[in-house]
């Protein structure tokens, strides 16, 4: 398999980025071919705007989606998007690494699906869900959260987890038509000491070793929805 | 009253900047101050370095970040007005979030019952928008996902009390100028609702 590593994290001696070593090795062990995005070291840039776009005469209302079919169209995407969306377009596998930031992803990271997913590449003219343009592809978040374990859930403080990796794994994964995998969360990481810090890392690594033969997780198909509003997308 | 307006769209016809200038002249139309951090303008830098992102008060963040907590010091209201990109804030706007809402007793803390808010006494507002129709934003939860983020997962965690979270949509090719109106109208309405003296 080739698989793609995002990694959004500033610190490369953090958990996230021990997380990220792991995964990297564990693959390559397991004979799959690895290129890896680290956002930080890279010193991607994560505003997408006009300044990007380059535009003789630029409508005087910028409109993101327009901009991007426009330079998906004649060619003009900027050189690092391009260069990202061919890195997805050779991967089995997307693995994304990151911290959980206010019920997010770090801006960084936000950013790279902002300028990376653009109109008419990842998406458009009907193909979305299971139509979507990486239909065959698998998708896995690997997160580490501030918080215990049981602050989360339906009785937690902050609720399900899913509520904050919703946008990501469906809004986004499945909706360009990625297969996600169950996500891999290392809760309150900062708080852990380094002996169960180990342990999570053999534990991922093991689950790394087996991950083409994972199920993916239920996905929506457009025939699920009877509603006409949910299958009418632009 | 002191108002602290967030504000990210990179152009100044669009339809998020004409919900800000509404909202800016309604506030001042009671005597409110105003201060607009326009993120796009300021080329806002939303990437946390290593540093920031590990260090809590009493350490000192970087200039940037100062300045615009200190902007939130200052205000009484915070308000925020961005589009919807992926169902989550423009990455400049996720950047804002990251930076100025340290912890370390900031804009959050650690209570005997976890994490506490720390901007205690100030007011907040969320105004978002996307293309798609509301039916559509609610019928695939997008809406539900968007309001806990703003909502328990950023602003309220903060210990700020939510006033409003107003989403509009559809605004693009599927909204007709009536529907735009109404938009703003109820930009209008709501600050009169919560700032116009009884």
């Amino acid at each position: 398999m080739n698989v793609l590593v995002v990694l959004a994290h500033p610190e490369p001696r953090s958990f996230n980025g021990a997380l990220r070593d792991t995964a990297v090795s564990a693959l390559e062990a397991a004979g799959h071919r690895v290129e890896q995005s680290d956002l930080y070291a890279m010193r991607w840039q994560p505003v997408l705007g006009p300044a990007e776009f380059g535009d003789a005469a630029p409508p005087a209302i910028f409109n993101a989606q327009q901009a991007q079919r426009r330079a998906v169209a004649a060619g003009t995407q900027a050189a690092d998007v391009q260069a990202e969306q061919a890195k997805l377009q050779c991967a089995d596998l997307l693995l994304l690494i990151f911290p959980v930031w206010w019920f997010g992803m770090p801006a960084i990271l936000k950013g790279w699906i902002d300028r990376v997913f653009a109109l008419d590449v990842a998406y458009g003219g009907g193909r979305w869900f299971d139509q979507g343009v990486y239909r065959g592809k698998r998708a896995l978040i690997c997160t580490t959260t501030g918080a215990r374990a049981d602050r989360f859930g339906h009785a937690g403080l902050f609720g399900p987890l899913d509520w904050v990796l919703h946008p990501l794994r469906v809004g986004t994964l499945n909706f360009c038509g990625f297969d996600t995998l169950e996500p891999f969360v290392a809760w309150a990481a900062g708080h852990r000491d380094e002996a169960d810090r180990r342990a999570l890392l053999v534990r991922w690594a093991t689950r790394l070793a087996g991950i083409e033969r994972e199920e993916p997780q239920p996905f929506r198909r457009l025939s699920d929805f009877p509603s006409p509003s949910m299958r009418d997308h632009r | 009253m002191k108002h602290l307006v967030v504000l990210a769209h990179p152009r100044a016809e669009s339809f998020t900047r004409r919900v800000c200038d509404t909202y800016i002249e309604a506030v001042r139309a009671l005597g409110h101050a105003v201060t607009l951090r326009d993120l796009y303008a300021m080329e806002f830098d939303p990437v946390a370095t290593a540093v920031e992102a590990h260090t809590r008060p009493p350490a000192e963040p970087p200039p940037d970040v100062r300045v615009e907590m200190d902007h939130l010091i200052a205000a009484d209201v915070v308000a925020f007005v961005s589009p919807v990109w992926w169902i989550a804030p423009p990455a400049i706007m996720k950047g804002w979030l990251d930076r100025v809402l340290r912890g370390g007793g900031f804009a959050y803390g650690h209570g005997p019952n976890g994490p506490r808010g720390a901007l205690i006494g100030k007011q907040g507002l969320v105004f978002t928008s996307s293309g798609s129709t509301e039916r559509e934003f609610i019928d695939s939860r997008k809406l539900d996902a968007i309001r806990v983020m703003w909502g328990a997962g950023t602003v309220e965690f903060c210990g700020i009390r939510l006033l409003e979270h107003l989403h509009f949509g559809p605004v693009g090719s599927r909204s007709t100028p009536a529907m735009i109106e109404g938009y703003l109208q109820a930009v209008k309405d709501n600050v009169q609702r919560h700032f116009a003296a009884p």
